[in-house]
């Protein structure tokens, strides 16, 4: 009994005593999106890292071995070492009832697999440039491994500019004769026929149902810019046909705003499909700039983020991990979500204060979950098709980025008890 | 007859107005297609046509609603009911094989296809028509056996073969796609540009450059003396960056066109813009030995030493490292590159001598001034090629006043200084120079006056520089202003810190290292300058081991020093670069990111210690 008193006090006394990494997440922080990386980059080595949600701007916590504080400097993160007094008064702090904090310990590396089209596209993707940037590894899919089953191997599913309605992003009016379009065209359909499905559009929309089923037998889904409202668009018209001549060789069905099926969506219900196939805009989900005229400025275009209760929504809390929670606007070619639109069991996670204008939000179906940020690229407010992908180097502390970051973490967390 | 009149009269006045009444309610229609009303359009469509199933425009009108609705069923019904009438109607065959298309009959459609293409087996044009309506409902394998046939039945070995090339590219069969391309160029020589335009629609992707160039080898293979294939090939290969290979065929072109030099001179040219140098300069040196008499021989010999200078500096493995140190760039007569730049120096002077009171003759001197002052360090032999710069080409612009410029340089190492002082002084008034070279010698002008200790002067010179916050020169006056005004009131110090960069300037070292000794061994704020100054005339003189000892030195004796982050950094570039021991230069560059996080050289470390490690980033 002695000896093991001895040995407990011991334990404490090691604990105490041993050092730790504390990379905070605040306004001290030099690189926001490489610190992402290096909590990853620990979790691989076999080490544990704590997630100290609101804390410092969600700082991450760690044992202080040598090797993490290298490759910290190394990478340009910024750490401090602290000591098993000061970590365990820092816990303490967070595990007080009256501070809206709390710890999620990350115990493993997720996999994450990103919906990359196998061809060259003349716009940069600004989730692969996050996970580039964090240097956070990443499997690339496409259409025929969703279709195997392959993302059933993976935590994640990023997904960015994607068209899961068949229209190729309704680049036509601008882009119907640059060869980056034609060859993409024929890419699409050629794999659509190899797959056995007679046009684009039918592949998207089994696609875009398998990605549906991996969500609900558990796997994360995070989406931006069209990604979103075209895979909902997808998931409803499964039983028509919402694309013109020339985007799948045949006119649409005239009846395909009646024969929408609103209850296979994710996140959407009662929108209408835009009918003009020149116009940039698959739905009225997105509120376009053009509905905006005079409005939209990009001085005074920001959107709030919403704070939860660390404590009993861990999940929406790690989503929303920012050392800003009010986030420069940036525009895409699915900008925001119009609130009336969105279903009421999905969690709004940040809007544009006093519009309709949603700009991040989350859900749950099934065992998984769907989170949704619109816009093309957090640093660029109106990026174009053939401008330079964003060098984030320049960007080390965007908040609009480490949004993208927040949804590759939480797989790793270890299941806590309901604390209600 | 009266009867007969009478008949048709009445028949008129029957007819006619229903033929109004069928008119009007037709134009009801096409409003309502055009507000996209498409249900209420075919059904008054469907009623004129029942009563007039003869007008194509109602045929025509109906047709289309039925698309749009997606009644395929019904618009093959009346497709086919029209087809009884005219069964050999190329054009509503070819409607019927979309309509089949489109409602997924696809058997259906390839057999109305391929019926027409059966009853007109020896008409061209059918094979068009028919692979335009496979194109249009994207049926491109198909389109592509369509043309096969016609091109079979023709007997004509290109026909079709731009359409068979673009289709084949779409489907991104790039070997058969150039392979038609081929055909065509056989055919006809003239059409290289267009046939380069299409193929270069797919030689961005390493697949279809690899392609293109496989199948255009093989061509010739078959044919090695013909001109366009080369010259396709050609073009394949600075696609694809392989210079060497370009330059081979651009001489085998040269020879079967009889061109004299001309195309390895176009070509020449081309890899010089591409950078490619070294290739560039083994074709100028190409037209020098095999054609001596070559009509732009000037511009070939320049070219060529022009070329080799570049290939030489980027090759050059001594290089200015960082911001911080630079290491001996010059060159020693026992040294291998030596020779090369001799070699250079003689060309360039030939091209003087030979084409003298050319553009030229004024470049090819400054060249090699600027290669004796700063490979060499050959003072006069660089004021001989800048003396006669300034004696024959007055009038040659830019390179003119660049040469005088030089000059004062060179001036200033001889300690010529009242002849310097004038050059800069006219430069900085002379309304033909650039504001960069004005600027560039009111800098000179303001050193030079740091030099010789006249520090106000200096520093009124630099602050006439910095009104120009564009300027290049802005970064280094700022530096030289700070270090005179921080040091004012250390004036004897300064003075001997100020004399000893004079004499670096003039590779006099030890006289340097002696003064800057003297410095270091005081209390004055230069003392760590002194001795970081000494560690960087050592590194320049290629002595790295005693250099490293001074930088090591500072570090241990003054670690708080501003200079320590520098030290650190420049000791970890010398083991990188200058002694290779990599290990050693990790350590030092983890060393800084430890100690110095904030340094300005953090951000550069990182990326060396990365570089170090092989991370693909």
């Amino acid at each position: 009994m002695k000896r093991a008193l001895c040995t407990l006090i011991f334990l404490f006394i090691q604990s105490l005593n041993a050092q730790k990494i504390l990379i905070p997440m605040d306004l001290k922080q030099t690189d926001h999106l490489k610190a992402y990386g290096i909590a990853y980059w620990t979790l691989t080595k076999g080490i544990e890292v704590d997630w100290l949600l609101n804390y410092r701007g969600g700082s991450f916590m760690m044992d202080g071995h040598n090797i993490i504080a290298s490759e910290c400097r190394i990478r340009g993160v910024y750490f401090e070492e602290i000591s098993g007094a000061s970590a365990a008064k820092i816990y303490a702090e967070i595990q007080e009832d009256d501070n809206n904090m709390d710890v999620v310990r990350l115990e493993k590396a997720p996999k994450i697999a990103v919906y990359v089209p196998p061809n060259f596209l003349p716009w940069d993707d600004a989730v692969v440039l996050a996970m580039e940037y964090a240097e956070i590894p990443y499997d690339k899919v496409w259409d025929e491994e969703v279709l195997q089953g392959k993302l059933y191997e993976y935590d994640w599913l990023h997904l960015h500019h994607e068209d899961f309605t068949g229209q190729y992003g309704k680049f036509y009016a601008s882009f119907a004769t640059a060869p980056w379009y034609i060859e993409q065209q024929v890419l699409y359909e050629k794999k659509a026929r190899e797959l056995g499905y007679r046009k684009v559009s039918e592949l998207k929309k089994a696609v875009a149902r398998a990605i549906k089923d991996y969500i609900a037998s558990g796997g994360f889904m995070f989406a931006m810019c069209s990604a979103t409202d075209s895979y909902d668009i997808a998931l409803a018209a499964e039983n028509t046909d919402i694309c013109d001549v020339m985007y799948d060789g045949d006119p649409p069905d005239p009846d395909f705003q009646k024969k929408l099926d609103y209850s296979k969506c994710l996140a959407f219900e009662n929108f209408t499909i835009e009918r003009n196939p020149l116009r940039y805009e698959y739905s009225d989900i997105d509120i376009p700039p053009s509905d905006m005229a005079g409005m939209v400025n990009q001085e005074t275009d920001y959107f709030t983020l919403f704070e939860f209760s660390a404590k009993y929504d861990p999940v929406p809390t790690m989503l929303t991990q920012n050392h800003a929670n009010i986030i420069k606007g940036f525009m895409g070619q699915t900008t925001n979500f119009k609130k009336s639109l969105i279903k009421k069991n999905v969690v709004i996670l940040a809007e544009k204060e006093g519009t309709e204008e949603v700009r991040y939000l989350h859900g749950n179906y099934g065992r998984g979950t769907f989170t949704w940020y619109g816009g093309h690229d957090p640093e660029d407010y109106q990026h174009a098709v053939g401008d330079p992908p964003t060098d984030l180097r320049l960007y080390k502390n965007s908040p609009g980025y480490r949004l993208i970051l927040n949804n590759i973490l939480f797989p790793a967390a270890k299941k806590k008890q309901q604390k209600t | 007859m009266k009867k007969i009149i009478f008949t048709i009269l009445f028949a008129s006045v029957l007819v006619f107005p229903q033929q109004r009444n069928l008119e009007n309610k037709f134009r009801i229609a096409q409003n309502y297609e055009a507000i996209g009303d498409w249900e209420s359009a075919v059904k008054i469509y469907e009623e004129i046509y029942a009563a007039d199933s003869t007008n194509f425009l109602y045929f025509d009108a109906l047709l289309r609603g039925y698309d749009q609705l997606k009644k395929y069923d019904a618009a093959i019904r009346i497709i086919k009911s029209r087809l009884q009438k005219q069964p050999n109607d190329i054009n509503l065959l070819s409607k019927l094989g979309k309509m089949f298309a489109r409602s997924g009959e696809i058997k259906e459609a390839e057999n109305v296809w391929q019926s027409i293409i059966d009853a007109n087996l020896n008409n061209l044009s059918v094979y068009s028509i028919v692979a335009n309506a496979m194109i249009e409902s994207r049926f491109f394998e198909n389109a592509l056996r369509v043309y096969q046939q016609g091109r079979k039945i023709s007997k004509v070995e290109s026909a079709f073969a731009a359409e068979m090339g673009y289709l084949h590219s779409l489907l991104m069969n790039y070997i058969d796609a150039t392979r038609e391309y081929l055909i065509l160029l056989k055919q006809s020589a003239e059409q290289l540009n267009f046939i380069q335009s299409r193929i270069s629609m797919y030689t961005s992707k390493s697949e279809g450059l690899k392609s293109a160039i496989f199948v255009t080898e093989s061509a010739l293979q078959k044919e090695p003396k013909n001109i366009s294939l080369n010259r396709l090939i050609a073009w394949l290969y600075m696609e694809g960056k392989d210079y060497e290979k370009a330059f081979s065929i651009y001489k085998i072109i040269d020879e079967l066109t009889k061109a004299g030099g001309k195309e390895i001179f176009t070509f020449a040219e081309k890899a010089k813009r591409e950078r490619a140098y070294s290739t560039a300069s083994k074709a100028f040196q190409e037209i020098i030995i095999n054609y001596p008499k070559f009509q732009n021989i000037s511009a070939v010999k320049f070219g060529f030493a022009e070329t080799l200078e570049n290939s030489l500096e980027e090759a050059d493995s001594i290089r200015i490292i960082g911001d911080v140190v630079t290491l001996n760039q010059n060159v020693s007569r026992n040294d291998s590159v030596y020779k090369i730049y001799n070699d250079i120096v003689t060309l360039y002077k030939q091209v003087a001598e030979e084409f003298p009171n050319t553009d030229y003759a004024s470049r090819a001197l400054y060249r090699v001034a600027n290669v004796y002052f700063r490979k060499f360090f050959d003072i006069e032999g660089s004021l001989k090629a800048v003396n006669e710069i300034e004696n024959k080409y007055r009038f040659s612009g830019n390179i003119y006043v660049d040469a005088i410029l030089l000059k004062s340089k060179l001036l200033i190492v001889k300690d010529e200084i009242a002849e310097a002082i004038s050059k800069l002084e006219w430069i900085a008034k002379f309304q033909g120079a650039t504001v960069e070279q004005k600027d560039m010698a009111k800098y000179i002008l303001a050193e030079l006056n740091y030099f010789l200790g006249n520090f106000q002067v200096a520093l009124a010179g630099l602050q006439e520089i910095l009104k120009n916050q564009s300027s290049d020169i802005v970064n280094d006056a700022i530096a030289l202003q700070v270090l005179i005004q921080d040091n004012l009131e250390d004036e004897k110090n300064l003075i001997l810190y100020s004399k000893s960069q004079f004499l670096k300037r003039q590779h006099k070292y030890e006289k340097a290292i002696e003064l800057l000794r003297e410095i270091s061994k005081t209390k004055s704020e230069l003392a760590t300058y002194s001795i970081s100054e000494i560690g960087d005339i050592l590194t320049l003189s290629g002595d790295y081991k005693n250099a490293l000892a001074e930088y090591e030195y500072l570090l241990t004796n003054f670690p708080d020093d501003l200079l320590a982050d520098k030290t650190i950094f420049k000791i970890a570039e010398i083991y990188n670069y200058a002694l290779k021991d990599f290990k050693k230069a990790e350590e030092y560059y983890k060393k800084l990111l430890e100690e110095y996080p904030s340094s300005i050289y953090v951000n550069i470390a990182r990326q060396k210690i990365r570089e170090i490690r092989g991370d693909v980033l």
